[in-house]
């Protein structure tokens, strides 16, 4: 009996310390909740109040200026689809083929490649009609076979489809002959677009058109 | 007599006082605004893309130049722990269970043999559906998606007890240890959104958690 009262006595004890804790907890988060509604700012008084609402139409004008007004392209690389944009409009859309994320290193140790589309914002920086593709090294190693030495030894032809838009650092929108695998990432880190596709993503873009990849 | 000036006084002494407080108000919703913009030019202007995480809105926005490029809408949100700042934070870490793996290339391995292909690739099915995204300043942002079924709704269940019962006494260790965080947990509507989340939430993006003063 006496047993009993001591195990209720101590399981009420530590109930109510749990509680107790509980509480105390509660208190001092709803300290800390109750500065989400009122955010300590310094509001400005007199000529600086009307600085800071000049400046604010200044930044808004800004910001209003950045986004494209043209034709631009959208690349969701996660989806593998394209946007082709006018303003909200979107003129066209498709699948394309992006980055694996695979890792390849070269035997020496020297090197090592990421097989990623970047992310970010790009502009066309060339249109090449007819594009033949110069195999990187990471392509010959990727193949198990020696780099040759020769420029003529690394040229591809019909690989890349009509045509390529260039948007920096060796990447490419261009063309496949692995249609199939349109909608996956398989790539190097190029986009890859079906032929219908990228002709009109071609024509509708010029140098400086700009390129989102997400 | 004395009785209705002492009642008109009051009344309009209310009346200056509530106009003088909506006043104060859309100011400090003005500043808070101006700060708001600042930031996003500063994002806006640089090649990156960046996030708004819209708190209030419920809303978690991608954008790249301005310009929207995905937008989750978030179907349940809990926060606490200390306000989050107005400024630009960065990505630190991705936590999650069993994180991603990317392929190491053979040199030499074909992928295709016998007309077979085997795909090898890092894609969003890969990605995880419940995660957490720490950013600079003890901010986390935990991220999950309304599965469907008994499993998920114990698991529900267990985050709730968790949240409720385990974010008070994580407080109180804090306060312990004179240290604060933020903990935002939000639920996306779809398991495939959480995975997008994963996927467009690369190492290092910036990004703006958006609360304003609601009025």
């Amino acid at each position: 009996m006496a047993l009993r009262k001591f195990f209720l006595g101590a399981l009420a004890a530590v109930t109510g310390l749990f509680l107790l804790a509980l509480a105390a907890g509660y208190f001092f988060s709803f300290q800390e909740i109750r500065q989400w509604t009122r955010p300590s700012l310094e509001v400005p008084a007199g000529r600086e109040w009307e600085a800071a609402k000049k400046k604010n139409q200044q930044i808004l004008k800004k910001m209003e200026a950045l986004p494209p007004k043209g034709i631009y392209i959208v690349i969701d690389t996660g989806e593998n689809k394209f946007y082709l944009k006018k303003g909200a409009e979107t003129i066209r859309q498709g699948l394309v083929s992006t980055g694996s994320g695979d890792i390849l290193e070269d035997p020496s140790g020297k090197r090592q490649w990421i097989f990623d589309t970047p992310r970010g914002r790009y502009t066309v920086k060339s249109k090449i009609h007819k594009p033949y593709w110069v195999k990187p090294d990471w392509a010959f190693i990727e193949e198990g076979e020696a780099i040759p030495k020769n420029l003529n030894d690394r040229v591809e032809v019909g690989v890349l489809g009509d045509y390529a838009l260039g948007f920096g650092s060796g990447y490419f929108i261009h063309g496949t002959l692995y249609t199939r695998l349109l909608g996956r990432n398989v790539t190097h880190g190029c986009v890859r677009m079906g032929d219908e596709d990228l002709e009109t993503v071609y024509k509708a873009a010029s140098i400086g058109t700009k390129i989102f990849i997400y | 007599m004395q009785r209705r000036v002492i009642y008109w006084a009051a009344v309009l002494g209310g009346i200056l006082i509530s106009t003088a407080a909506s006043i104060a108000d859309d100011q400090a919703r003005f500043i808070q605004k101006k700060e708001f913009l600042e930031q996003e030019l500063a994002l806006a202007a640089s090649p990156d893309c960046y996030f708004i995480c819209d708190l209030r809105e419920k809303r978690l926005v991608l954008k790249s130049n301005a310009t929207i490029l995905r937008t989750w809408e978030i179907s349940g949100l809990r926060a606490w722990g200390k306000p989050v700042p107005l400024k630009t934070l960065p990505l630190v870490k991705k936590s999650t269970l069993n994180p991603p793996q990317r392929n190491l290339i053979k040199p030499g391995d074909k992928k295709e043999e016998g007309g077979a292909f085997e795909l090898q690739a890092l894609e969003i099915k890969d990605m995880p559906t419940s995660f957490r995204l720490d950013f600079e300043g003890d901010i986390s942002l935990s991220v999950s998606s309304r599965k469907k079924g008994a499993w998920s709704r114990l698991a529900r269940l267990g985050r709730a007890l968790a949240w409720n019962i385990g974010m008070p006494f994580r407080t109180l260790r804090l306060v312990h240890e004179k240290k604060s965080q933020t903990t935002i947990d939000i639920t996306l509507g779809e398991e495939r959104d959480a995975q997008a989340v994963y996927w467009a939430f690369y190492d290092g993006i910036k990004g703006i958690f958006w609360y304003p003063i609601g009025g």
